[in-house]
């Protein structure tokens, strides 16, 4: 073999990994700019006012985003409150009936359900719950979140449990401890870092959809705690803000969406600390 | 029943007193075991019946629809809700234009982080910060990407339609598309980067052993490998590109009209119905909508089951 | 048949179409430590397994025939209860790795929900290590965690935490098999103590 050959083949390596190195890195710059937007607009607008002021009418300085935040809260938290349990409860299932046809059957409805568009899923919901009830609640955007969390949580509770040694399950069943005692007292325990990590991050991929909340929570300009009436989010006032003509509005926007990046990035880096804290040493 | 435990056999009055307490609280363990194996198997059933109860209930909703427009429905070119006309081609055609572009933009992106963190750059600062960097594009709401879009790439996209001859709206397919591209980068590349570690270390180290150097065996050892695994990345960003709805509606233009290019504005399934969905008038016009969510329920279905079947069998080789 | 405690008749044990335990009669008097011996493969510890009923956890495995315990049919009754009866150590060490050494010593308890004072929790505790040959070593940390033992402290470990919940057998599946020598001479001899004090196995 010639060097001329053996040149070319290395000049058209180095190449290569140039063109992958810089197209890795080219895109980070859309995300530094959206972050650079969101710091720059946001953090003129943020002060304590802004956090716990309701929103004032177009022309007077001064409002704040208070329904916004209370509202997303409450709608994230009930979201939470029903979905985990049954996601945990689903993991399990799955983690321990790896084999039995209704465990491949829920995987694969997991998997469509994890697809869904979130829209779609706003439709739905619509039907089960606002309809029936004559009117937009909270507490229907909670469960189209849920809804969404539920396969997130299911097949992150499953992968953890199977890591899982099976000899401290034999050994619990050994000492004459009962089924769900030995799941919920030993084997959900050692799995806890992960599946507490799981929860996390489904909540933090639920607290910015918008789509499902739309014909659901549908939004309040108002400050409310009852879920069972219409109520405002983050997400919803971020949209509703930004598609209006005003340019205060526009501005609150900005500041809305700092928190709510906040937020989400806070929910993120306590999974990573849930990760690592909390593991048990197996 | 003998209750001789091990231990102090010299306290049986007070040991068999206890036995006794003990088996109480056995028979009330058992029947709580057995609840919950039933909730169990409840958990997992409700899964099933939570899929079933969107497709009914989806299904159901459209019925007016399909009784009005029947097949219709799917290649009516105009969209006209004041007079009760409904045909969804400008919608499929927008969904599909926006996606399919958006994954050709994003598919170089997406295979480059997937070499970078699984051939490149396995370990070290570089890679953490790259991974980091992904996480955050992933983390990102919707609704911000397409404030951002609005308010950044909007007038971006404007200036340079300026420049050429396209009428300048700003918003319109390309806007939704490089919005679209951007927030698809993450999912594209996480599953791409677990197919390419997936490459055997075997096949590599033969390729390296005859010679060949990084670029020669990425093409002919992990591309060839991987070819299927990236087919069903393709396919589950696609499936995610296809559902897509704020940051989409945000800069899209929402026109119904049937799009001439793809700098003209237009709207997808997902869009619309966001749109329209709370204001829709009429049993017809709200049941139109409703299919148009049924079809992207099909179709994301089953883009997801293919996708992750493909996977499955790849994993299995 | 007092002195019988466990009584085996033409016992059989399949995993799917495995036939791995073929017509086992055996009667075990009590008070008595019994070493099953044999190659292996030939079905000991799935016989052992048999006996606590942990073999159901195995996919596909099946049984027929009996085995008593003392009068009553193992196969009769719920395995929560045969359990409690009948104690395992298994091949390697599995203290839980979310508790302390004390907890692990009355996870039996603990786990089953039982109410105990803390006094006799205490006393539970001291006793079960000391018959384990485990307190002297493990007396100032007992509130650290089980993991953090050696091989064979962890597997006396266990063995304590089986007799703290006073089975009227113990099966004892190779505990040894995973541990370096001195280990297991210490071990061995910890089991023929355990013979001395409690004379039942």
């Amino acid at each position: 073999m010639n060097a001329v050959v053996i040149q070319y083949r290395k000049t058209k390596s180095t190449l290569f990994k140039s063109v992958v190195i810089f197209f890795s890195l080219l895109c980070t710059v859309p995300l530094l700019c959206i972050l650079y937007y969101i710091v720059s607009k946001g953090t003129k607008e943020i002060n304590w006012h802004f956090l716990i002021r309701l929103p004032m009418p177009v022309g007077e300085a001064g409002g704040g985003i208070a329904n916004a935040l209370s509202g997303s809260v409450i709608i994230v938290l009930v979201a939470a409150v029903i979905a985990i349990p049954l996601g945990i409860l689903g993991g399990i299932y799955l983690s321990e009936n790896k084999d039995k046809k209704l465990a491949y059957w829920s995987r694969l409805s997991a998997d469509i359900v994890q697809g869904i568009p979130s829209v779609v899923t706003g439709i739905v919901v619509y039907f089960w719950i606002v309809k029936p009830m004559e009117g937009f609640s909270a507490l229907s955007g909670s469960l189209a979140l849920a809804i969404m969390m539920l396969p997130i949580l299911v097949r992150i509770t499953e992968e953890t449990l199977l890591r899982i040694p099976n000899s401290f399950k034999e050994a619990a069943l050994a000492l004459g401890v009962p089924y769900h005692r030995t799941m919920l007292k030993v084997i959900v325990p050692c799995g806890l870092s992960g599946i507490l990590s799981g929860a996390l991050l489904a909540v933090a991929r639920i607290a910015g959809e918008t789509a499902p909340l739309l014909f659901t929570a549908f939004g309040n300009p108002y400050m409310n705690v009852n879920i069972f009436k219409p109520m405002q989010s983050l997400p919803l006032m971020i949209y509703n803000y930004a598609i209006s003509p005003y340019n205060q509005w526009h501005n609150m926007a900005w500041g809305a969406a700092m928190i709510l990046l906040i937020w989400i990035l806070l929910l993120n880096i306590l999974t990573k600390l849930a990760t690592k804290r909390w593991r048990v040493q197996l | 029943m003998d209750n001789t435990l091990i231990g102090q056999p010299e306290k049986p009055l007070l040991k068999r007193r206890k036995a006794k307490h003990a088996m109480k609280d056995v028979v009330y363990e058992i029947k709580k075991e057995s609840r919950f194996r039933k909730t169990l198997i409840i958990a997992a059933i409700s899964l099933i019946i939570l899929v079933m109860a969107f497709f009914i209930t989806l299904i159901i909703g459209s019925i007016p629809s399909f009784k009005a427009l029947g097949i219709r429905f799917l290649y009516g070119k105009t969209w006209d809700p004041v007079n009760n006309i409904f045909g969804a081609y400008p919608f499929l055609l927008g969904t599909l234009i926006t996606s399919f572009l958006a994954l050709i933009i994003s598919i170089p992106f997406s295979v480059s982080i997937a070499l970078f963190l699984g051939e490149y750059y396995p370990k070290g600062w570089f890679s953490n910060l790259l991974k980091n960097a992904i996480e955050l594009i992933a983390a990102i709401p919707s609704v911000i990407y397409g404030f951002w879009g609005l308010f950044v790439l909007v007038p971006i996209v404007r200036q340079m339609e300026m420049k050429t001859a396209v009428l300048p709206y700003g918003v319109g397919i390309l806007t939704a598309s490089l919005i679209l591209s951007v927030m698809v980068i993450p999912y594209a590349a996480s599953m791409g980067l677990e197919i390419v570690k997936m490459t055997p270390l075997k096949l590599k180290e033969a390729a390296y052993s005859l010679g060949a150097i990084r670029y020669e065996v990425i093409r002919t050892v992990i591309f060839p490998y991987a070819k299927s695994g990236l087919l069903a990345g393709i396919l589950l960003s696609l499936g995610r590109a296809l559902g897509e709805t704020m940051a989409v509606t945000m800069v899209i233009g929402n026109s119904s009209r049937i799009p001439k290019n793809i700098f003209a504005p237009g709207n997808t399934m997902a869009s619309v119905v966001a749109n329209e969905f709370t204001e829709a008038a009429g049993s017809v016009y709200l049941s139109a909508l409703i299919e148009l969510g049924l079809v992207l329920f099909l179709v994301t279905a089953i883009i997801n089951i293919a996708g992750k079947s493909i996977i499955k069998r790849f994993s299995k080789m | 048949m007092e002195s019988t405690i466990i009584k085996s008749e033409n016992f059989n044990a399949w995993f799917g179409d495995n036939h791995v335990v073929k017509s086992v009669t055996v009667d075990i008097p009590k008070n008595s430590l019994i070493a099953v011996m044999g190659p292996s493969g030939c079905g000991k510890t799935t016989f052992l397994r048999c006996i606590n009923r942990m073999h159901e956890l195995t996919l596909g495995a099946r049984t027929e025939g009996s085995v008593r315990l003392y009068a009553d049919e193992i196969y009769d009754m719920h395995p929560i209860l045969v359990r409690l009866k009948i104690g395992m150590v298994f091949q390697h060490p599995n203290p839980f790795p979310n508790m302390s050494i004390y907890g692990n010593v009355i996870a039996g308890y603990k786990l089953n929900g039982r109410k105990i004072s803390r006094s006799e929790k205490d006393d539970m505790v001291e006793d079960s290590l000391r018959k384990a040959a485990l307190w002297m070593e493990v007396r100032s940390t007992l509130r650290r965690k089980g993991s953090f033992l050696s091989g064979g402290q962890q597997q006396r470990l266990c063995i304590a935490r089986a007799i703290a919940m006073k089975p009227d057998v113990l099966l004892l599946d190779e505990p040894t098999s995973a541990l370096d020598p001195i280990s297991t001479s210490s071990i061995e001899d910890l089991l023929i103590e355990l013979k001395k004090i409690i004379r039942s196995s």
